[in-house]
């Protein structure tokens, strides 16, 4: 139910604040899709021997990269999409950043976890997947209201975490596969987007080689000294990431991306507050 | 994961606190299902049979503490039923209700009680196979703890008692919308959830069968005492909106012939608290 003006309704923003998520149908069209998977197959293809070669067990395992890359215009001008940035913008405000744009070619299952563990600082996240996904082939799993405390805390305790490649304490314990975990399932046809807050446990099973999807992470603007130190420790955390990913020798802000060469004001603030925070610096080095 | 005494293990019981409810695959025998629905066939027949035709019941629902289904009566008996309550609930916890139901079509999302101090479970049997799209519960995982409890309660997304869902209405969105688990299950699997978990079924269809074994917390406090005096008050109005055919506690088993001390307990604890002049009236 997208409004011609791709601002959510009511409702919708209750569901999101409710859930922790929201799903949006056919957002995007078939001959988008199609040609977002096109930039997605072309920059993959271009990596992929590099990747083959890298035997780093650090490095993250699949293929994944920046969308703010000249080689993937479109891909990285979805940051700007009003599909993407207006909604994001009505949950978390209009001076909301983004600062991940990321493209994934999975090759496995992603266990149980939320992306950030620190809950005054706002941040979500949009997904769009390029192939259909179903329970048993990928579908990214959420559990409903797990972005509020208690029970985000509560499945932090039980152990649903791994803490690194083994299983998680909970599963091994109960006897229980990840799958078993009671969950939301989101079956979606490309197109579709998800938008969660990076709070919310997820994860996905029944994963395959070249699953895709892309990113888009938005971070609200800190307003009190507890956001501002936790986006600090998240410019901190963000040093660790660009090492592991496949950037061929790029930055991951992109000289192109930060050219700005459209002018667009919406950029230009992004691209202030990206650098006053510290995260081109971290990122880019 | 049954262990063979029927108890527990910690890994459910965290389950069951973390979500609000606990699946367990393969309880019951599909002979014993088998015994259950022939139980459950005859009974449902008479009951066509004694009917009211100008009646309109919003669907067919008896207690199962009755002379005509023995063996279900039974199973509040049975360790697989009453041992993972009282682990869940206290040593001294009592089955309020107990019914068998008989659906003719979806339920609509709702949370059995809203009451904050009331600690009830539910172990909902179904007799058939059910699908998300066929009659599943559904639950949504948490959903017994606030804020999502009350979350879910000032959106409106409550229909109890027939009442549209106001959610609903103004989303646009499908009951089957709302994100949540779904309890795809066979016959002889159980589910026991707290009665504050929110949940619904969908694809409802015509005598669409489960059993029905509710235990309430022993109350300690004073709040928790207040509360079950408002259950109860909440139970006789209940009784006649859910058209349910029969007394909850039927002479014969409240005649205890074996003496079972559980019973004998538990029929104490039912008439002191009033729940057997109030769902037997």
């Amino acid at each position: 139910m997208i409004q011609k003006n791709h601002s959510l309704t009511d409702e919708q923003v209750q569901h999101f604040e409710t859930f922790g998520f929201l799903i949006r149908r056919q957002v995007f069209s078939p001959e988008e899709i199609d040609r977002i998977n096109e930039e997605f197959e072309q920059h993959l293809t271009a990596i992929m021997g590099d990747f083959d070669k890298i035997k780093d067990s650090r490095r993250r395992k699949w293929p994944n990269w920046s969308n703010l890359i000249p080689e993937t215009p479109l891909n990285a001008n979805l940051l700007e999409d009003p599909r993407i940035c207006l909604p994001t913008e009505q949950l978390q405000g209009e001076d909301t950043v983004p600062v991940y744009s990321n493209a994934n070619s999975f090759r496995q299952n992603t266990n149980w976890h939320p992306d950030m563990r620190q809950r005054h600082i706002r941040a979500l996240k949009n997904l769009i997947y390029l192939q259909p996904t179903t329970a048993d082939q990928g579908s990214l799993r959420l559990i409903p209201g797990s972005h509020s405390s208690p029970l985000f805390d509560e499945l932090i305790r039980i152990g649903l975490r791994p803490t690194d490649d083994s299983e998680a304490d909970f599963l091994t314990e109960s006897g229980m596969s990840g799958e078993d975990i009671p969950a939301y399932v989101f079956c979606s046809q490309p197109g579709d987007v998800v938008t969660f807050s990076m709070n919310v446990w997820h994860a996905a099973f029944g994963g395959y080689e070249d699953r895709r999807d892309l990113s888009f992470a938005y971070y609200s603007n800190p307003k009190t000294d507890q956001e501002e130190e936790e986006l600090r420790a998240q410019v901190e955390n963000a040093k660790n990431i660009s090492p592991n990913m496949d950037l061929q020798d790029s930055d991951y802000y992109h000289s192109w991306w930060l050219e700005n060469s459209d002018g667009s004001a919406k950029r230009e603030r992004w691209i202030k507050w990206l650098n006053n925070w510290g995260f081109i610096e971290a990122m880019n080095n | 994961m049954i262990q063979e005494n029927y108890s527990l293990t910690e890994a459910q019981i965290q389950h069951f606190e973390v979500f609000g409810f606990l699946v367990r695959r393969e309880v019951f025998s599909p002979e014993e299902i088998k015994k259950m629905n022939e139980e459950f066939d005859h009974r449902l027949a008479s009951l066509k049979a004694e009917a009211d035709p100008n009646e309109d019941r919003l669907f067919n629902n008896w207690p199962n503490r009755n002379p005509q289904t023995p063996y279900i009566a039974n199973l509040l008996e049975d360790p697989r039923i009453y041992g993972p309550s009282e682990q869940l609930l206290g040593e001294d916890c009592v089955p309020v209700h107990s019914n068998a139901n008989s659906y003719a079509k979806s339920s609509a999302w709702h949370p059995d009680t809203v009451d904050d101090h009331l600690l009830m479970v539910k172990n909902v049997m179904y007799l058939q196979p059910t699908t998300g799209d066929h009659g599943a519960l559904r639950v949504i995982p948490g959903s017994h703890k606030n804020p999502l409890h009350e979350s879910l309660l000032r959106i409106g997304l409550d229909c109890s008692f027939g009442k549209e869902s106001r959610y609903l209405k103004d989303s646009g969105l499908q009951g089957e919308d709302i994100p949540s688990y779904a309890f795809c299950s066979q016959p002889g699997d159980l589910i026991m959830f707290n009665q504050r978990l929110w949940h619904a079924a969908f694809g409802g269809y015509e005598d669409r069968r489960t059993c029905t074994y509710n235990f309430y917390k022993n109350p300690k406090s004073a709040d928790e005492k207040e509360s079950m005096h408002k259950q109860l008050e909440v139970t006789r109005k209940n009784i006649k909106f859910l058209g349910t055919v029969g007394q909850q506690y039927h002479p014969s088993w409240l005649d205890n012939p074996e003496g079972n001390p559980r019973r004998e307990r538990w029929i104490n604890w039912l008439k002191e608290w009033g729940f057997v002049e109030a769902k037997n009236n």
